[in-house]
């Protein structure tokens, strides 16, 4: 499910480029910036796939760093 | 964003004007009384300053202004004393249109808890203030 979401947020930055590459726009935060360790899945399989490209595998805790979430909420 | 420059906090609360409007954004998610995400002071027992790990959830989060008292209520956090302020200062005739937005609605077809303490947080402040829309999404 969070594969799902990183290639959905992929796509919607794609679509979105033609106006967000000329025209500047705020943002505020929502549950998945709040959260931002609880959608890598079970054993962080997406942490697993983008970090070391393996597939349905697990990664450690520590290791949830290719976004910004803090020590604190992993 | 433009929390400091607000007088907020970072990116989770802040307002700014363009043309005739206000615009306010405020944090849904955390840092006001049963917000859906909970603050990790709520973990505590005891006497400690910090939880345990067991103690927390995955989906703690906050609170990232100060806490003035209980954080039972809203009141007392740093969010709610900011939003008041800032919307008390608002300059009608400079910006008569002052619009409020956040990441989660305060009603909904799709109904959910968090939506009537967001209300019970922030609504009546925003009525009182005679704010002009309120955007989620």
């Amino acid at each position: 499910m969070s594969v799902l979401y990183e290639s959905n947020w992929d796509l919607w930055q794609q679509w979105m480029q033609n106006i967000t590459g000329k025209v500047p726009y705020m943002v505020m935060p929502g549950n998945h910036e709040a959260t931002c360790s609880e959608f890598d899945g079970p054993g962080n399989i997406l942490t697993a796939y983008l970090n070391n490209n393996e597939t349905n595998s697990t990664a450690p805790e520590s290791a949830l760093t290719y976004f910004s979430c803090p020590p604190s909420q992993r | 964003m433009p929390g400091s420059e607000s007088g907020g906090v970072g990116n989770f609360w802040y307002s700014f004007d363009y043309g005739l409007a206000h615009f306010v954004s405020i944090d849904g998610e955390t840092d006001f009384a049963n917000s859906p995400e909970y603050p990790f002071v709520a973990d505590l027992s005891g006497n400690e300053t910090t939880p345990k790990e067991n103690e927390t959830y995955v989906t703690d989060s906050g609170p990232f202004g100060a806490i003035n008292g209980s954080y039972k209520n809203t009141k007392n956090y740093e969010q709610y004393q900011w939003l008041a302020k800032d919307l008390a200062s608002v300059d009608r005739t400079k910006t008569p249109w002052v619009i409020a937005m956040s990441h989660r609605p305060m009603y909904s077809s799709g109904v959910s808890s968090y939506q009537a303490h967001l209300r019970t947080a922030f609504e009546s402040l925003l009525l009182e203030n005679g704010v002009d829309a309120y955007l989620s999404g």
